[in-house]
């Protein structure tokens, strides 16, 4: 286990809706290079929980943190410049854009501001080729110059990767990465993943156990808005409240 | 100079065009221009990689406005004479139809439309004193089979003998 301070680290985080809680006095810390899986039953508040990290809904009460930094107001735009980078869970790329516009534009917040008026945005040499190796990384470089709305859900998918790693973030926020994926899809975005663990600190929000169980070094179950437990994959196969609220009482390990 | 020699205003005026064309063509194809696209095809996407739209978007009004202007001091010049009537939205959608016509997507739609607009407009008015109702058919038919109007139209027709091969 590494012993430095959490990239990523929430303490005390509330959200309501109206009288519903959705995330109750939530505390997680996301540590350097980990892969932390959130799971739980639907409803659970994963995907709020997530929403408060990206900076898409503003918690109640609680803080987050960025290493050290408080970013707890901070809008989406500025902690995605901080490195918080993210996938959705429905897949959201930029369709009339080709294949490597779309990694070129998501790589080009991190390389300073866009009003660049004038020089054609595919003459820079470098950025194109750094652009070039992300699609190879994520298996789409032979569709570079395809317009990205008609291509497969498969390759929609590994493209929304592609979008939230171009920004060469420490962070990345995985919401249901393997949603609406097949057997064979979903091996295949776990073994990108896997081969990205350690460069990058995952959060990943996911209902494929196999998923779970292959990627993450720790998991934290949530059930009705609070986290019940955190642990190890084998603590939390083993752990009886778990089992209670989410495998099901008669659950055999799964 | 004197721009009251009307082909020294003419070649003002065309000198105008040929920069307001390039500086929107480079616009589109950098960097800024990439961002606008994406804004246009995805706002939701933009602040998750880092981009705060709203001035993106801004800088862009900023820019057509200024492209306007320039315009609108050049038509002065042309009718010598400027009337609050300029300021009708009639004149608006006679612009927003002139792109409509040519296609949206390109530099030159907005070129072929205001050109297309301007013959159909002198021509049917020819035929018929009525003759918005005329134009008022071909937008709908240009609006229903080419979206992006008559750019997208004759690449069409151009491609269309390869493709039956």
């Amino acid at each position: 286990m590494q012993g430095a301070a959490p990239v990523l680290s929430v303490r005390g985080l509330v959200k309501r809706y109206g009288g519903l809680v959705v995330t109750q006095d939530v505390d997680l810390d996301l540590r350097r290079g980990e892969v932390h899986a959130i799971v739980g039953p639907n409803g659970a508040g994963k995907t709020t929980l997530l929403g408060q990290l990206t900076g898409d809904v503003r918690p109640d009460a609680g803080r987050i943190y960025f290493g050290t930094r408080d970013i707890t107001t901070l809008p989406a735009h500025r902690r995605a410049r901080l490195g918080l980078g993210r996938s959705f869970q429905i897949t959201s790329v930029f369709p009339d854009l080709t294949v490597i516009e779309n990694a070129l534009l998501a790589g080009q917040a991190h390389a300073g501001h866009s009003f660049r008026f004038w020089q054609h945005a595919l003459d820079d040499h470098e950025r194109l080729a750094t652009a070039m190796a992300l699609l190879a990384q994520v298996g789409l470089a032979d569709h570079a110059d395809r317009l990205a709305g008609p291509m497969s859900h498969g390759e929609h998918r590994q493209l929304e990767i592609a979008i939230a790693l171009a920004g060469q973030p420490q962070v990345l926020l995985l919401d249901e990465p393997m949603a609406g994926m097949g057997i064979e899809d979903s091996a295949t975005l776990t073994r990108m993943l896997l081969a990205m663990k350690g460069s990058v600190s995952m959060l990943l929000v996911e209902h494929d156990m196999n998923a779970v169980f292959a990627l993450a070094d720790r998991i934290s179950v949530l059930v009705y808005g609070r986290c019940i437990a955190t642990g190890t994959p084998d603590e939390i196969r083993a752990d009886a409240e778990v089992r209670r609220a989410y495998l099901g009482d008669d659950a055999s390990a799964p | 100079m004197s721009l009251g020699n009307d082909a020294t205003l003419y070649w003002f005026i065309l000198g105008w065009l040929a920069l307001a064309s390039l500086i929107v063509h480079r616009t589109v194809h950098s960097r800024f221009g990439l961002t606008l696209r994406g804004i246009r095809s995805n706002e939701t996407r933009i602040a998750s990689i880092g981009l705060h739209a709203y001035r993106y978007k801004l800088a862009a009004f900023v820019l057509s406005g200024t492209l306007c202007a320039v315009a609108g001091a050049l038509l002065a010049n042309l009718a010598q004479f400027v009337s609050p009537s300029y300021m009708h939205w009639a004149r608006s959608a006679e612009l927003l139809l002139m792109v409509l016509l040519g296609g949206m997507s390109s530099v030159l739609g907005p070129l072929v439309g205001a050109a297309a607009f301007m013959f159909l407009e002198e021509g049917l008015g020819m035929v018929t004193p009525h003759w918005p109702l005329l134009m008022g058919a071909i937008l709908v038919v240009v609006v229903m089979y080419a979206r992006n109007g008559i750019v997208e139209l004759v690449g069409r027709l151009r491609r269309s003998p390869q493709d039956a091969r």
